[in-house]
C-alpha cells in the first residue's frame, strides 16, 4: 500500500445523502456516528458539504427527481471519490426497483454517471432493509482494509 | 541577551506551527474520553489535515487566489504574533504584547473574510455570523488583554488594596472568558458546527484550501491561548526564561481545561453522562482538598 492511499485511508470524511429513502437507513446513520457506536475511532468525521467528503452515504432508491441533484453532489466531491450505497434501496432499488419514479438504486446512477464522464473511484454496498449501525462500520472497516469483503456480489435476474 | 532570544526563538516558532496540530489530536482523544468511547487516534487531525492536501481540490471559484492569499497573511501573521508573546513573556515588555495584538487582530480579520469573498450564498451567511461574533468578542479580548498587560505587574500581588486586586482578578476572568470564545469551542464553534447549521464557512473550500482554513483556525486557538497566559505568568511568577518555561508547560493544561469545558457544554452520552460527570467532579474536588491540605500543612 502506497503511502497515499494509507493516508487517505485513515481520514474518511462522509456526505450523507438521502436520495428519496424512507428515513429508517437515515436514522440508523445517524446511529453509526454516536457516541455508542462511535466511528470517530476508524477516522470518519460526518460534513455537511460534499466539497469535504471522502465518501458519499447515498440512502434510497434515487428517485428521478432527486437525480440531478445527485449528479452534482457527486461532481462537487474532489477525487479520489467514493460512494457507499446503503440499504435495500441503495443497493438496488428495493422495493422500488422498476417503479416509474425511480432509477433504482446505485448501479443505474453509475451507469449514469459514466455516461457524462463523472468517475467514481470505488463502490461499497451495504445491505440491509434498514442497515444495521454496525453493518456501515464494517464498510468503514473494509475501506480501512481491516476486514475482508462479507460475500462476492451476485446480480439474479427474473427470467 | 540577542543571542539568547535567536537561539530561544527560532525553535519556538517551528514548535508553534506543529503545536497546535498535535494538541487538536489530545483534545479530540480526551473529548472522546469524556464522552465514554474509544475516539479517533492522536495522530487523526495530522492525518485529516495531510488527506486535504492530498485530494485533488476542486477549484471553481474565481476568487481562489484572493482565499489563498488571505489564509496564507492569516498564518504568517499568526506566527508573528507568537513570537511578539514570546518576547513579552521573556522581557516583560508591554510594547511586544501590544504588536502581539495588532498581529492577532490582523490574523483574525484576514481569516474571518475568506468565507465573504466566495461567491457562495450560504459561505456567505455563514461568514457573516462569525463576523457578528468577532466584533463583539475580539473588542472585548483586545480591550481586556491590553489592560490585563498594563495590569499584571508583581506589585499588583503585593497591594493590600482589596480594589486593586479585585479589578486585576475581574479583568483576568474577562480575558479569559473573550479567550475561550475567540478558540471558536462550543457553543461558539460556528466553523466546527456545520453538520448542524449546514451553512458553515467552509462550504465552498475542499483539498489544500480546507486544510490552510482548518489549520489557520488551529493557530488561531493558540494564539488565544498564549495571549492569557503570557500576562497570567507574568503576574505570578515575573517575566523571564523560566517564567516563558511555565507558559510553555501550562499550555497543554490550558488546551485541555479549554476541551473539557467545551464537552461539558456540550452533548454526551446519555447512559453513562452522570457517571461521567460525577467522576470528573470527585477528580476536581480531590484536586482541591488536596491543595488546601499541602497548603495548611506546608
Ligand atoms: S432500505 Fe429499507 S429502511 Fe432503508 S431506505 Fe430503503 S425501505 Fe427504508
Amino acid at each position: 500500500m502506497s503511502i497515499k492511499s494509507s493516508i487517505l485511508k485513515r481520514s474518511i470524511w462522509v456526505f450523507h445523502l438521502n436520495t428519496g429513502s424512507c428515513n429508517a437507513c437515515d436514522i440508523e446513520i445517524l446511529d453509526a456516528l454516536t457516541p455508542f457506536h462511535d466511528a470517530e475511532r476508524f477516522g470518519v468525521k460526518l460534513v455537511v458539504s460534499p466539497r469535504h467528503a471522502d465518501a458519499m452515504l447515498l440512502t434510497g432508491p434515487v428517485t428521478a427527481e432527486a437525480l440531478p441533484k445527485v449528479i452534482n453532489a457527486i461532481e462537487a466531491m474532489p477525487r479520489p471519490r467514493m460512494i457507499i450505497a446503503l440499504g435495500s434501496c441503495g443497493c438496488g432499488g428495493g422495493i422500488w426497483h422498476d417503479t416509474y419514479s425511480t432509477i433504482g438504486g446505485v448501479n443505474k446512477l453509475l451507469e449514469i454517471l459514466k455516461e457524462r464522464g463523472i468517475v467514481v473511484d470505488a463502490v461499497y454496498y451495504v445491505p440491509g432493509c434498514p442497515i444495521r449501525p454496525e453493518a456501515l462500520l464494517y464498510a468503514v472497516a473494509l475501506i480501512k482494509g481491516i476486514v475482508s469483503k462479507k460475500r462476492e456480489m451476485k446480480i439474479y435476474k427474473a427470467e | 541577551m540577542e543571542q539568547l532570544l535567536v537561539y530561544t526563538l527560532t525553535p519556538l516558532i517551528v514548535l508553534y506551527a506543529i503545536i497546535p496540530v498535535i494538541l487538536d489530536g489530545v483534545e479530540r482523544k480526551l473529548k472522546a474520553a469524556l464522552q465514554s468511547r474509544i475516539g479517533p487516534p492522536v495522530t487523526q487531525t495530522i492525518y485529516d489535515l495531510l488527506k486535504l492536501v492530498l485530494v485533488k481540490e476542486i477549484k471553481t471559484q474565481p476568487t481562489i487566489l484572493y482565499v489563498y492569499l488571505s489564509l496564507t497573511s492569516s498564518i504568517v501573521t499568526g506566527l508573528a504574533s507568537l513570537y511578539y508573546i514570546t518576547l513579552y513573556a521573556l522581557r516583560g515588555d508591554q510594547v511586544d504584547m501590544f504588536y502581539a495584538l495588532a498581529l492577532f487582530a490582523i490574523t483574525t480579520s484576514t481569516h474571518t473574510v475568506t468565507p465573504l469573498i466566495v461567491p457562495n450564498p450560504y459561505s456567505f451567511i455563514g461568514g457573516i455570523r462569525e463576523v457578528v461574533l468577532g466584533v463583539v468578542n475580539e473588542a472585548a479580548l483586545i480591550t481586556s488583554i491590553s489592560l490585563y498587560t498594563i495590569m499584571a505587574q508583581r506589585s499588583v500581588l503585593k497591594s493590600t488594596q482589596w480594589v486593586t486586586i479585585i479589578a486585576v482578578a475581574l479583568v483576568a476572568l474577562t480575558a479569559f472568558i473573550a479567550s475561550y470564545v475567540a478558540s471558536s469551542r462550543v457553543p461558539f464553534d460556528i466553523a466546527e458546527a456545520e453538520p448542524e447549521v449546514a451553512s458553515g464557512i467552509f462550504v465552498e473550500f475542499s483539498g489544500s484550501v480546507l486544510a490552510l482554513n482548518i489549520y489557520s483556525l488551529l493557530l488561531r486557538r493558540l494564539i488565544v491561548k498564549l495571549l492569557v497566559l503570557a500576562p497570567t505568568v507574568g503576574l505570578l511568577y515575573g517575566f523571564s526564561l523560566t517564567g516563558l518555561l511555565v507558559v510553555l508547560l501550562l499550555l497543554p493544561a490550558t488546551w485541555v481545561t479549554y476541551a473539557t469545558v467545551a464537552v461539558i457544554l456540550g452533548r454526551s452520552r446519555v447512559d453513562v453522562a452522570p457517571l461521567t460527570l460525577a467522576k470528573i467532579y470527585i477528580a476536581l474536588i480531590l484536586i482541591s482538598i488536596t491543595v488546601l491540605l499541602v497548603q495548611a500543612y506546608a
